[in-house]
C-alpha cells in the first residue's frame, strides 16, 4: 500500500524504531491553551449544532474543518473555545473526543500503526474518553442535542469507550445507524468513508479490504454534490492514494490546496499523490507552499515541533532530487540538518524522524542520486551524525564515492574498502547499540557496494549481477514516502552500464527506475553515442 | 592449603547474597562505607537507611548524595558487603547532563523567582535552611512524573510539620514558565493544600536555576519534557544532594532530607 503515512511507513523501519509518523502532526500531550482565534485558511465547513451562542458555532464549525485536515492540537483548541462560549452544548466536547487522541485519521495508517506499535494509548486519550462522556452527559438535558447529534456522539462514545474491543468498528457501526436514519448527511458519510479505508496492497494495487472500495465509491459519489468541502478532496487523496487509478486524485489535489490555504498538512498531502504519479514539480510545490506555512505556525507556538515540517521538508528535498534540481534539494537538506535534536532525541542511540535525521537522509540522497562524490569525501554537507545508522550510511556513501572516482581513474579502491569495513563496524555498532537487527535498506546498501566495488576492480560483469541482485532486493523493500533508500539500483545499474558500453542494459535499467518513479530525471533513457557519459 | 581452599569454598557457599536498590544517602571514604536507603530486600529486610561497607574504595568514587544504586549484599558468617556497587538509570529521560551542573557542594548559584503569590524568592532567602527543589509543570498529563512528585512534596510537607517554613523548605520550578504564571501556580498550589509560607512553587526565569541543577527541559510536539531531578540545598546553602527521576520511594527522599536536617541541626 502506498501509504501517506509518509516518512516511515515502511513496517520494518517502524518496527525497528517504534516512532510515530509525521505525516500528520502527533496527537498533543498536552491540552491546547485558549483563547482560539478564528482562521482564515482553513476550509469552510458547517455542522450545525444546538447553541444559542452564534460565537460558539463559528468555533464548533472551524474545529471540524480543523479536524478534517487532521490538525488535532488546533481543532482541539476551537472545540475548547466553542465549549467555553455554551458549556451547556454537548457537540464542541464531540470535537473534543473525535481529535483529542490525535488518531483522527485514515483507518490504513491506524490499521499500520497498530500492527507495527502494537494497540497503544497515548496519554491524550484520557482527554478524549473524558469528552466523550461529557458530551453523553450534556446531550441527556432536555433540548440540548437533536436525535441526529445524539448519534454522533454515541459513534464517537463508542469509539472512546476503554472496554471497546474494536473502537474503530464501533465508531463505524455507529456512523451506519445515523446513515440509516439520515441518509443525506455528508459530514456522516465523510466520516464513515475515512473509518473505512483500508488501502491497497503492493504491487498489485488491489483493495485490502471491501472498505477501501466503499470509501472510494462514498467519494466519487460526494465530489459532485460537495465540491467545496474540503474533507473530500482531503479524503480522496488518501482513499485513492496507492490505487491504480491515484490519477483520478489529481482534481482534488489541486482543489483541497485551493480551499484550506493556512494548514500545512492539506498543502503538504497533494505532494504525495503528484509524486507517486510522476509529477515531481507540483509534488515540490506542495511541499514547498507546506514549508512556508509550516514555518510559520512553527514560529508562533513552542510546542508546534519539528517533526512534521522534518518530513514536509524531506520530501520536498526528494522531489527536487527526483526532478533533477540539486541546488534546491541541497537548500532544503540543509535546513533540516540545521534543527538540533531535543535532549531525549540526542539520548537516543538510533533516529530517522527527526527533523536533523530527515535532514541527514535528504543530503545523503540528492548527492548520491546526483553522484556527487567530491562533495562527499569533502565531508562537509555529509556530516558525522553520531549514530551507527547515518555513520554507515555515510561511509556507504564515502566508499561509493572512492569505487566511483577509482573507476574513473580518479580514486582510490583501497579507501573503497577501508570506507566498506567501516560501514560493516557501523553496522554491528547499530545492533549493539539498538539490539535490533541491522535496516532491510542498510543490508540492500551492503549488496550494491559490493557491486561498485566490482567495477572499481574493473569486473564489470560480476558488477553488473550483483547490482541487479541490489536493485531486486531493493525493490521488495517496504515502501515509504518519501523512500528510504538513497536512490533506486537501477539507476547505478544504468550508469555503469552506459559508462561500459552496454546502452541495451542501460535502457532496461532506467525503464525500471522509471517504473519505480515515474519522470525520475536521472533515469536517463534517449540513446546516446556509446561511450557518452549521462550529462545530469 | 587444601583446607584453607576448602574452608573458603564453605564459607563462600554459606554467605548469601541479595539484591539491593537504594539511594545514597551519605558516603564515608574513611570507612570505605555508604549510608543508603534502600527498598525492601525481599527475603531479608524492610525498607530502612543502613550503612553498608563496600567491597573496594573506589566503588564510592562515582557515588554522591541522591545516587541511585544496585550492588549485591553479600551477607557471610561474620561480615557483610556491598558488592558490585553500579549507578541505576533513574531518570525519566535518558539524557545528557546539562553543562552547567553544579557539583556537590558547590554553592547555590543567586536565583529571583515568583511565587505562586507574587512574592520573589531568592537563593538567600534559603539561608539557614535545608531546602528540597524539583521541576514540575501544571499541564503534565503523565500521572507517574509532575503529579507523583508534587505527591512526594505533599507527603514531605505532613512529615516534616513541625520543621517546615523553619528549617525546612519545599520548592516547586516550573519548566513551563509561560503557562505557569503565578496565578496559575496558586491554583495548583491549592490543589496540594500547600503551605504558601514553606512549599513555594516559582515561575520567571526559571532556565539559569534548572541548569545549575542539572534539570533538562525542552518543548515540542505538543509536549514538555524533562528529566525530573530533585536537589537538597544544605543550610550552608550548597548542593547537598541530587535525586534524578520521580520513581523513588518517598521515604528515600524523607530520608535524605532527615540527613541533612541532622547533619547540622540548629
Amino acid at each position: 500500500m502506498k501509504s501517506a503515512l509518509i516518512l516511515v511507513a515502511a513496517l520494518p523501519l517502524l518496527a525497528q524504531q517504534k516512532a510515530a509518523d509525521n505525516c500528520a502532526p502527533p496527537p498533543s500531550a498536552l491540552a491546547p491553551t485558549l483563547p482560539a482565534q478564528l482562521l482564515p485558511g482553513m476550509g469552510v465547513v458547517h455542522l450545525p449544532m444546538t447553541t444559542a451562542s452564534p460565537e460558539a458555532q463559528k468555533f464548533f464549525d472551524q474545529g471540524v474543518a480543523q479536524m478534517h485536515s487532521f490538525w488535532a492540537r488546533e481543532a482541539e483548541r476551537s472545540f475548547l473555545q466553542a465549549a467555553a462560549l455554551d458549556p451547556s452544548a454537548p457537540m464542541p466536547y464531540w470535537g473534543i473526543a473525535m481529535v483529542a487522541a490525535g488518531d483522527w485519521r485514515p483507518r490504513f495508517q491506524i490499521d499500520l500503526l497498530e500492527r507495527v506499535q502494537g494497540k497503544r494509548v497515548p496519554p491524550a486519550t484520557s482527554r478524549a474518553r473524558a469528552a466523550a462522556q461529557r458530551a453523553v452527559d450534556l446531550a441527556q438535558v432536555p433540548g440540548k442535542a437533536t436525535g441526529l447529534e445524539k448519534l454522533y456522539i454515541a459513534a464517537v462514545a463508542a469509539r472512546r469507550d476503554p472496554n471497546a474491543k474494536e473502537p474503530e468498528e464501533g465508531f463505524v457501526k455507529g456512523m451506519r445507524t445515523l446513515l440509516a436514519a439520515y441518509p443525506d448527511e455528508v459530514e456522516a458519510q465523510l466520516d464513515l468513508a475515512l473509518m473505512i479505508m483500508r488501502g491497497f496492497s503492493l504491487p498489485d494495487k488491489k483493495p485490502i479490504a471491501p472498505g477501501s472500495t466503499e470509501a472510494v465509491a462514498i467519494l466519487r459519489a460526494l465530489l459532485p454534490k460537495i465540491p467545496d468541502h474540503p474533507a473530500v478532496h482531503h479524503y480522496v487523496i488518501h482513499g485513492f492514494e496507492g490505487a491504480a487509478f491515484a490519477k483520478d486524485a489529481w482534481p482534488s489535489c489541486e482543489k483541497y490546496a485551493q480551499l484550506v490555504t493556512n494548514i500545512p498538512h492539506a498543502l503538504h498531502m497533494p505532494g504525495h499523490i503528484y509524486s507517486q504519479t510522476g509529477r515531481w514539480a507540483d509534488a515540490a510545490k506542495a511541499f514547498s507552499d507546506a514549508a512556508v506555512s509550516e514555518r510559520r505556525w512553527m514560529s508562533q507556538d513552542k510546542l508546534y515541533g519539528s517533526g512534521h515540517h522534518g518530513h514536509n521538508v524531506h520530501y520536498l528535498a526528494t522531489a527536487y532530487s527526483f526532478e533533477g534540481r540539486y541546488d534546491d534539494a541541497i537548500q532544503a537538506a540543509k535546513e533540516l540538518l540545521a534543527y538540533p535534536e531535543n535532549p531525549a532525541q540526542t539520548a537516543q542511540p538510533d533516529a530517522m524522524t527527526t527533523a536533523r535525521a530527515q535532514g541527514f537522509f535528504a543530503m545523503l540522497r540528492t548527492l548520491v542520486q546526483f553522484e556527487k562524490w567530491d562533495a562527499i569525501l569533502a565531508g562537509d554537507l555529509l556530516p558525522e551524525f553520531g549514530k551507527p545508522r547515518q555513520d554507515a550510511w555515510r561511509h556507504w556513501a564515502r566508499a561509493l564515492a572512492y569505487a566511483n572516482l577509482s573507476y574513473a581513474n580518479q580514486g582510490n579502491p583501497a579507501n573503497a574498502k577501508k570506507e566498506s569495513r567501516l560501514f560493516e563496524q557501523s553496522m554491528i555498532d547499530f545492533g549493539a547499540r539498538t539490539h535490533l537487527p541491522g535496516p532491510p535498506e542498510l543490508q540492500v546498501a551492503r549488496q550494491e557496494l559490493a557491486g561498485h566495488l566490482e567495477l572499481a576492480g574493473g569486473h564489470t560483469a560480476r558488477a553488473l549481477k550483483l547490482l541487479e541482485t541490489a536493485s531486486k532486493a531493493e525493490r521488495r523493500l517496504t515502501y515509504t514516502e518519501p523512500p528510504y533508500y538513497p536512490r533506486p539500483v537501477a539507476e547505478a545499474i544504468g550508469h555503469a552500464a552506459e559508462k561500459n558500453n552496454k546502452p541495451a542494459v542501460a535502457a532496461r535499467a532506467f525503464r525500471t527506475a522509471l517504473e519505480q518513479y515515474p519522470a525520475d530525471s536521472h533515469a536517463v533513457t534517449e540513446p546516446r553515442p556509446l561511450g557518452s557519459v549521462a550529462v545530469r | 592449603m587444601r583446607v584453607c581452599l576448602l574452608i573458603l569454598a564453605a564459607s563462600c557457599v554459606l554467605a548469601k547474597s541479595y539484591s539491593v536498590d537504594a539511594i545514597v544517602l551519605a558516603l564515608d571514604p574513611a570507612t570505605q562505607t555508604m549510608l543508603v536507603s534502600h527498598r525492601p530486600i525481599p527475603r531479608y529486610m524492610p525498607a530502612m537507611v543502613m550503612p553498608f561497607r563496600v567491597e573496594h574504595l573506589h566503588d564510592l568514587d562515582a557515588l554522591y548524595p541522591g545516587a541511585r544504586v544496585q550492588f549485591d549484599l553479600v551477607i557471610a558468617n561474620r561480615h557483610s558487603l556491598a558488592r558490585n556497587v553500579r549507578k541505576s538509570a533513574g531518570a525519566d529521560a535518558d539524557i545528557a547532563a546539562s553543562r552547567d551542573q553544579l557539583p556537590i557542594g558547590a554553592a547555590l548559584p543567586n536565583f529571583q523567582l515568583t511565587d505562586q503569590l507574587g512574592r520573589t524568592v531568592e537563593a538567600a532567602d534559603l539561608r539557614g535552611k535545608v531546602a528540597a527543589i524539583d521541576f514540575i509543570y501544571t499541564r503534565c498529563p503523565l500521572p507517574d512524573v509532575c503529579p507523583r512528585l508534587s505527591a512526594n512534596f505533599a507527603t514531605l510537607q505532613r512529615r516534616f510539620r513541625d520543621q517546615l517554613g523553619r528549617d525546612l523548605i519545599l520548592l516547586s520550578v516550573t519548566v513551563d514558565p509561560d503557562y505557569d504564571t503565578p496565578a496559575v501556580l496558586a491554583g495548583y498550589a491549592k490543589r496540594w493544600a500547600a503551605d504558601p509560607s514553606a512549599w513555594r512553587f516559582l515561575s520567571g526565569d526559571v532556565a539559569p536555576l534548572a541548569a545549575a541543577l542539572g534539570e533538562v527541559y525542552w518543548t515540542g510536539e505538543g509536549s514538555i519534557g524533562h528529566n525530573s531531578t530533585t536537589s537538597i540545598i544544605g543550610r550552608n546553602g550548597r548542593l547537598a544532594a541530587v535525586v534524578e527521576g520521580s520513581n523513588y520511594r518517598i521515604d528515600q527522599l524523607a530520608h535524605l532530607i532527615a540527613n541533612e536536617l541532622e547533619k547540622n541541626p540548629k
